[in-house]
Formats: structure tokens, C-alpha cells, sequence
């Protein structure tokens, strides 16, 4: 299938600054996006060239097969929802649902049941003759949604559409923009520094930072397999360490750390004997006992240094005689954390729970 | 020929910017070149009316205006009394100014509206109606005169018009309602945890207002006294309808240059040095204290 | 201590407030007096107004005061918006070169606009009419909508601007549909200070009106210092009154901006 969006070898600076720097994806029909990344990654700058609120310095856009760079951004067939969702204050919410379709010289009856569409596939019937200033957040929201959707734009763009809701309404709404996005069956862009809300929402998630875009993978890739140390931070809590391969047998390669003991990992096709590599290891993928289970490997005997209670899960900070301190979270069964400070105890993890980064 | 209108289409900026240019080089440059010219031209004398005539000769070039100027005692006074009037109008218009201003600042919110709105409408009316109404209040057989014969305060009426103090008077109250905003809204602007921290530590109202409130506000002060000073110099209304001849400024001289004496060169030489005198104040302003960069 | 210097400048502000605002008031009231000497009236009487109005002089002044403040606003305000629409779109070092440019008229004196006109205008050949006093009258007006007009414009939220662009408002559409709309108290200030300042500025209509297109202020002016009769009172409250109502248009029309602050 042809993608939507293409973009190729986008680059903008500011002055001397580089805020893009070569980003290059392709969105599938009906496929979510998320371009992850602190803030000052490009995240924004990207999805700006791409809606043509920006001029990228280098690269092109495709969408639907067409080159869009010298499109202006009212022939550009894009909707967006704008984090502040810049509805006008001026306009009730029927005529600012029904804006795109007033450009596009739809009479007022005509538009009228567009917009009672667009209202009821947000579940927003009945307020269309109110102001963006008489809607709460939540609703402002849906509204904003509505109306990037109405014309049925080749493109759906977020810009942290979440970012000013509370926590519990932000959930709700996640689902809710999924749920009009597969109804509508629109490609769609997502721009986030909440990895969770990246994580949820999207099919495939670009995990940006410095311009450039360290990896574009499933969520679960994403999280299970970081391609770059940036991505392995930046994603979750991780346990990184640095070493060395000395030994590739059966399709596992062996680590020597540069302190402490060495780790087997899954060997990855371009992993060489002799090559400094970077191994993380997710703290909820590690498990800790009294005694060692059978069958354990990548043992190690360690010594809880803190333990951090969460509520429904405890983290431990353990070190290795000689070796690095890890962090290591399991799940709570009962009230109180197995172990104490000082406790000594096992930890392992099976060498296809850990990531191999070159 | 194509990429160029391209170019200018991309940067909307530079054409909505060509109305402005235009007309402000039409008619704000060149009629002040023209009159830098003019002031350089050898005057035609009193005569005649002509239908597009000038008051002046065409292509003469002389310097005979200027050196008349500096060297007339006559024009030198007048150069002396209004750089003295833009003095004393900048000083007491800044201090009154500001005394207005501090209480409005620290006057009750629904009472803040009421009085600048008393400041301001003075501006919003005619400068001529402003003079009228001094002349009604403080004219020799005005109110206040009136009112003081009928109490038996005085016999003879104070003659209050027609010299300094009238001319003062006058020029303060046109100038005045602009300090007064420039102080507000510094005053506005100070963080009044400022204060209450300055009074939590054990300062007295007077105390803190001399350590903060004062300091804050010096650039406001700074940008009041020199508005004040413009415009007092550029002083005309108050000197000519308030004023007698021995206080008449350039502006004043300016115009019966003009208009009665029929002497457009000597006007525009006079005019010319009036702006010179304002730019001097305004750069030696600005080399002293960039007032923006401080905030 | 502490006290008494409070009172005292409450005093001495009191006094400040009386002096700039009794002239106004009192000429006001003069002009509706009987007789034909400056006084406060004993009864109000409409027998000023009406010598005004009887009076060809008066009424082509009051005429051609209207018409040099309407005037003012064709020139200076477009001109005005599209230097503040170019503003919110420049660099920011091009921003202040603009401000200086379009600001320095209102430091220069008006004795040397006025004069500077003349010598231009005549030359011209416009001089003497309306075109030619509203022309410089716009040297102090534009710069007061633009400025009244830049700051309006910076409260207005751009990615409300993009938005429509991005639902296919051309720029032209955009500026109507939305811009306007939003700065619509701003235009109105705008326009309004434009016309006071032209129905009060008197120096450089002074310079620049012949005998057929004298403005009330160059009518008034003279009598002022020779004439002092309540007719200069009602000729004054006229050119009050003129301001006042237009202020209170424009605090109607400001009501537009609730709505848009409720956000």
C-alpha cells in the first residue's frame, strides 16, 4: 500500500541551529504515529513543516503521492488540533466546527449537517450554538477534533493535544481520539512528550531526540527493544550497562562488563566478538529471590542498597560486589516488601528479557 | 522577474510595510528636507501674494538666516527662555506627576478607573479649550478673581494670566496626563510582594518607598522629564494665548515669522533649529540612559 | 507624621486634579450662558448654540473639522494597520527600525510639521485643502493606531490565525474571518484617536488652512485672545461634546471584547 505521508531527509534550522535534522518516515492509511521526544527533540518543528506552518530547510513531504514543500498551508488537505486548540473565541462552536467547509464555499444548510455529524462522532450533539468560553477543557478538546475532522483531510495532526487536561480526563480522552481516528480512518501524526500517552495511542511510535529520529517501532519494540541508549532511557525506567563481547555461541553473545560479572544476551545479526556494546535491562524484567529458581540465568548475588515502596510495586537498588548497582521492580503480593535494606539476595534475568545496543 | 514577486508573496511582511514608507518619506521626509531647504534660501521680502508663490527665492543658497539668528540678541533670548521653559515644565510636571500617580496607584481599585479617567480627558479635548478655560478660572476678572473680591479677601484683582506662572501653568497641564501614565504604569508594574517584603523586614512605608518604590520607577522619571522637556520647548498655545511677547518661544516665533512677517526662510531656519534643539536632547537622552534596555 | 504627609499630598493632589479638570468643566458651563460675558451662568440658556449655528462662519469650520478628522481616518488608519500587520511579522531588529520610523513624527514639534507642510504642500499645489491638513494630521494619527493596533494584534493568539489557515483560509480570508474580528476593539480605539486628534490639532491647521478650509480650533484660536465671548465657550463644548460621544461609541463597542476575554 502506497503510504500517505512521506517524509524524506527533512531537515530545518534556525540560524545556526538544527532542529531537524534529516527525519525520514512514511505513515500507512489509517496508521497513528507518535513522535516522541523531550522537549527541543524537532518533535514540533516536524509536525509544523509537515501541516506547512513551517518551511523545512531540506527534504521533501509527500502527501497522498503529491510533493506538498511549496503547497501554502491553506491548499494543503491537513487537519490540526493545536495543543492550546485555538478555537475562535468569536465563532459559536457550530461555526468553528464548520470552518473548513465555509472555506470550501459550502452553504450554511449544507454545512449544518456535516458539523451535527462531525459534533455527534465527538459526542458533542447539542452544543453547537455555544462559545469556546462556555466549554470546559474535556470538551474544548473534543471540538478541536471535530473540527480538523470535517472535511475529511487527507492528514491528522496532534500537536500535545492532551497536554491541558488533568491526569484522569486525559485518559479518557486518549481513547476517545483513538476511537474518532479509526472511525474516520485517518493517518494520523501524534505529537508527545508523554511516553505513556505515546505508548497507548500509537500503532508505531518515532522516538526523537536531537533532530533525528532514534527509532521507529511498534510501543512494544519500542520498550523491549531500544535501538539506541537514548531510546533505552528515555523509555521507561532501564538498567544500562556497558561491556564488551568476548564470545557469540548459538545465537547469544557473551559480555564482559567493563565492572563485574559478564552477561549472555540474544546476539543481534550485526553483534562482532571484540565490540563495545551497550546492554539495557528493564527493572520490572529482572526477578529477585532469596534463592536461586532453576534454570536462572545471569545470576547474580547482590545486596539491597534502598528499597522504594510504590504502592503496587517496589523497587530495589541493589549492587553487585564489585560490579554496578541495577534497580530491579517487582509487583506486590503482600502489604510490605519482602526484602530490607541490607538484605542479601539473588537476582537473574533470562537473556531475551535484556536489549544488545551497538 | 517570477521568482522575485514569488519571493515578495512568501515575505507578505515587505508589501504591507510599502503604504508606511511611502507616505511617511511623501510626507513627513521630504517636506522636512524641503524645509532645510527653504531655511537655506535667500528670503523674497514681504510682497505680494502670488497664486503658488513662496515666501522665499527659488535656488538662493545662503546661510544669511542662521547668521542672523545667532547673532541677534533678540533670537537668542527667545532660544534661552524656551530651553528654560522645557526645563521647568519637565521638573514640575514630573514631580506633580508623580505625586498624582503614587496615589492613584495606592488608591482603592473602583476609584483607580475614575481618576485616570479625570487625568486623561483633559487630552482627549482641544488645547484651545483647556486655554480658554484657564483664562475663565484664573483671568483678571475671572472666577477665582471674582470669588476672592466677594469673600473680601482682596481689593484689586491678581493678575494670575499673562506672565510666567499662566504660561507654566498651561504647558504643565497639556504635558502632564502623558507622565502621569508613564509613572503609573511603572508604579503598576512593581511586584507589591516587593513592598511587603521591604515591610516585612522592617522598613516604614516612607522607608520603602524610598529603597524600592523609587529606584524602580527612576526609568519612568528619566523617560517623563525628557517628553516633558520636548514638549515644553516645542511649547506654543500656552506662551501665545497665556504669555506676552518676553515669553514667547521658537515655536511662538516660528509662526509670526510665517504667518505675519511673511518671512518663510527665516521661520524655516527657526523651525529647523527648534528640531535641533529637541534631537540634541533626545540623543544625549538615549547615550545616557537606553531606557529599554534597563526593563 | 506618617499621617500628615499623606493628607498633605492628597492636598496637593486634589489641587492637581481640580486645575486639569475645572477648565474643561467650566467652559462647558460658560457656554450655556445668557449673557454676553464670561460668567458662570445664573440660568442655562441655548442663545450661544444658536449664534453658532446661525453663523455661516461657524458652521463651515465645524464642517471642515469633520471633514479633515474623516479624512484623517481614510489615510491614516490603513496605513496604520497594514504598518502594524507588517510589524507582527518582521524580525525582531526590524521591529524597533519600524517603531523609531513610524514614532518620530509624534517627538517632532508641530510648529515644524506644520511649516514643513506648507512649504511641500504649497508646491504641490494642494495646499489649502482638506487632503492637505488631514495628510499632516496623519503624521500624528497613524502612529497612534499603529501603536494601538500592534498591541491588539500581539493579543491575539497565532495559532488561531494558522488553525484557519490549516481548514484552508487563504490570508486574505484569515485576516477577515479571524484576525479582524479579534481586533475589532482595536480598530475602533484606533479609529477614534485618529479622529481626536484631528478635531483638536490646531497648529498645523493653522499653516495649512486658507480662508475656506479653516478647522473650528483655527476659527476659535484667534477670538480666544481678542473675542472673549461665550460663543467661543459653545464652539468649544461642541468639539467636546463631538469627543465624548465618540468615546462613548467606542466603550459600546469595546463591549465586543468581553466575549472575547471570557476565554
Amino acid at each position: 500500500m502506497t503510504p500517505r505521508i512521506r517524509v524524506t531527509g527533512l531537515e530545518k534550522s534556525f540560524g545556526a541551529v538544527k532542529a531537524i535534522d534529516g527525519v525520514s518516515f512514511d505513515v500507512a492509511p489509517g496508521e497513528l504515529i507518535a513522535l516522541l521526544g523531550p522537549s527541543g527533540c524537532g518533535k514540533t518543528t516536524t509536525l509544523r513543516c509537515i501541516g506547512g506552518y513551517d518551511t523545512p530547510s531540506a527534504g521533501d513531504i509527500e502527501i497522498a503521492g503529491r510533493r506538498v514543500n511549496d503547497l501554502p498551508l491553506h491548499r494543503r488537505d491537513i487537519g490540526m488540533v493545536f495543543q492550546s486548540y485555538a478555537l475562535f473565541p468569536h465563532k459559536t462552536v457550530e461555526d468553528n466546527v464548520g470552518f473548513a467547509l465555509k472555506m470550501k464555499g459550502v452553504t450554511r444548510p449544507a454545512r449544518r449537517q456535516q458539523v451535527g455529524e462531525a459534533l455527534e462522532l465527538v459526542g458533542m450533539s447539542g452544543f453547537g450554538a455555544r462559545y469556546p468560553a462556555q466549554l470546559s477543557g474535556g470538551q474544548r478538546q473534543r471540538i478541536a477534533l471535530a473540527r480538523a475532522i470535517i472535511h475529511r483531510p487527507a492528514v491528522l495532526l496532534l500537536d500535545e493535544p492532551l497536554a491541558n487536561l488533568d491526569r484522569k480526563l486525559r485518559e479518557t480522552m486518549r481513547h476517545e481520539i483513538r476511537r474518532v481516528q479509526n472511525a474516520v480512518s485517518i493517518s494520523t501524526i501524534l505529537v508527545t512528550h508523554d511516553q505513556e500517552e505515546a505508548l497507548v495511542m500509537a500503532d508505531r511510535v518515532a522516538v526523537m531526540d536531537g533532530g533525528r529520529i532514534h527509532q521507529l517501532a511498534s510501543p512494544s519494540d519500542v520498550y523491549n527493544r531500544p535501538a539506541t541508549p537514548f531510546v533505552a532511557r528515555f523509555i521507561g525506567a532501564t538498567n544500562f550497562f556497558e561491556g564488551r563481547v568476548t564470545m557469540i555461541e548459538n545465537g547469544r553473545a557473551t559480555v564482559q562488563l567493563e565492572r563485574g560479572p559478564s552477561i549472555i544476551v540474544e546476539a543481534s545479526d550485526n553483534t562482532v566478538t571484540g565490540r563495545n556494546v551497550g546492554i539495557s535491562i528493564r527493572p520490572e524484567r529482572i526477578g529477585i529471590a532469596m534463592v536461586t529458581p532453576p534454570d536462572a540465568q545471569n545470576v547474580s548475588s547482590v545486596r539491597v542498597e534502598a528499597v522504594s515502596y510504590l504502592g503496587a510495586t517496589v523497587v530495589y537498588t541493589v549492587t553487585v560486589p564489585d560490579g554496578p548497582a541495577m534497580q530491579v521492580m517487582s509487583a506486590l503480593v503482600g502489604n510490605e516488601p519482602p526484602f530490607k535494606e541490607g538484605a542479601n539476595v539473588v537476582v537473574w534475568w533470562s537473556p531475551d528479557r535484556s536489549t544488545l545496543i551497538v | 522577474m517570477q521568482t522575485r514577486i514569488a519571493n515578495l508573496a512568501r515575505r507578505p511582511g515587505l508589501l504591507l510595510l510599502l503604504p508606511v514608507v511611502v507616505y511617511l518619506s511623501a510626507f513627513f521626509l521630504i517636506p522636512f528636507l524641503w524645509l532645510l531647504r527653504v531655511s537655506l534660501a535667500r528670503n523674497r521680502g514681504g510682497t505680494g501674494y502670488g497664486e503658488g508663490k513662496a515666501f522665499y527665492e527659488p535656488g538662493t543658497w545662503t546661510l544669511d538666516n542662521y547668521l542672523q539668528f545667532l547673532t541677534d540678541k533678540f533670537f537668542l533670548n527667545i532660544t534661552l527662555f524656551t530651553v528654560e521653559l522645557g526645563l521647568m515644565v519637565a521638573v514640575i510636571s514630573t514631580v506633580v506627576s508623580y505625586a498624582l500617580a503614587y496615589q492613584i496607584w495606592r488608591a482603592p481599585a473602583w476609584l483607580k478607573g475614575p481618576l485616570v479617567l479625570m487625568v486623561i480627558l483633559p487630552k482627549f479635548t482641544n488645547v484651545i479649550v483647556l486655554m480658554f478655560g484657564l483664562l475663565v478660572v484664573f483671568g483678571s476678572r475671572g472666577l477665582l478673581n471674582s470669588a476672592l473680591i466677594n469673600l473680601g479677601m482682596i481689593a484689586e484683582p491678581v493678575p494670575m494670566m499673562f506672565n510666567l506662572f499662566s504660561v507654566l501653568l498651561g504647558e504643565t497641564i497639556l504635558v502632564m496626563p502623558y507622565c502621569v501614565l508613564i509613572i503609573l504604569a511603572a508604579l503598576m508594574s512593581i511586584d507589591r510582594a516587593l513592598l511587603d517584603a521591604a515591610g516585612g523586614l522592617g522598613a516604614t512605608r516612607f522607608k520603602a518607598f524610598i529603597e524600592v518604590t523609587l529606584p524602580l520607577t527612576l526609568p519612568a522619571i528619566s523617560v517623563s522629564m525628557v517628553l516633558s522637556f520636548m514638549w515644553g520647548a516645542a511649547a506654543f498655545a500656552a506662551p501665545y494665548l497665556l504669555g506676552k511677547p518676553d515669553l514667547y518661544t521658537l515655536a511662538v516665533e516660528v509662526d509670526r515669522q510665517v504667518n505675519w512677517r511673511l518671512n518663510w526662510a527665516m521661520g524655516s531656519a527657526i523651525a529647523i533649529i527648534l528640531t535641533g534643539i529637541i534631537a540634541a536632547c533626545l540623543f544625549f537622552y538615549f547615550r545616557q540612559s537606553p531606557a529599554e534596555e534597563r526593563r | 507624621m506618617m499621617r500628615l504627609g499623606w493628607r498633605l499630598l492628597t492636598a496637593l493632589n486634589l489641587l492637581t486634579l481640580a486645575v486639569l479638570f475645572l477648565p474643561l468643566a467650566i467652559s462647558v458651563l460658560v457656554s450655556f450662558s445668557p449673557s454676553e460675558l464670561i460668567a458662570l451662568p445664573d440660568r442655562l440658556s441655548m442663545r450661544w448654540y444658536r449664534e453658532f449655528f446661525d453663523d455661516w462662519q461657524w458652521i463651515e469650520a465645524l464642517w471642515n473639522t469633520l471633514a479633515v478628522a474623516a479624512l484623517t481616518i481614510v489615510i491614516s488608519f490603513p496605513i496604520g494597520l497594514l504598518a502594524a500587520l507588517a510589524y507582527m511579522r518582521l524580525a525582531h531588529r526590524w521591529r524597533s527600525a519600524l517603531n523609531v520610523a513610524i514614532l518620530l513624527p509624534l517627538f517632532v514639534p508641530p510648529v515644524v510639521i506644520g511649516l514643513g507642510a506648507l512649504v511641500f504642500h504649497r508646491s504641490i499645489g494642494i495646499w489649502g485643502t482638506h487632503v492637505s491638513i488631514a495628510l499632516a494630521h496623519s503624521l500624528w494619527a497613524m502612529p497612534l493606531v499603529f501603536i494601538v493596533l500592534r498591541t491588539t494584534l500581539r493579543g491575539v493568539d497565532s495559532s488561531l490565525e494558522e488553525a484557519a489557515a490549516g481548514l484552508g483560509a487563504s490570508p486574505v480570508r484569515v485576516f477577515f474571518e479571524i484576525t479582524f474580528p479579534l481586533i475589532a476593539s482595536g480598530v475602533a480605539v484606533g479609529v477614534l484617536f485618529a479622529f481626536i486628534i484631528s478635531v483638536n490639532e490646531f497648529i498645523m491647521a493653522l499653516f495649512l488652512a486658507n480662508s475656506t478650509t479653516k478647522t473650528l480650533p483655527v476659527v476659535i484660536w484667534p477670538k480666544v485672545r481678542y473675542l472673549l465671548t461665550p460663543i467661543v465657550a459653545a464652539a468649544s463644548s461642541l468639539v467636546i461634546a463631538i469627543t465624548l460621544v465618540l468615546l462613548v461609541v467606542s466603550a459600546r463597542l469595546l463591549g465586543l471584547r468581553r466575549l472575547v476575554d471570557a476565554r
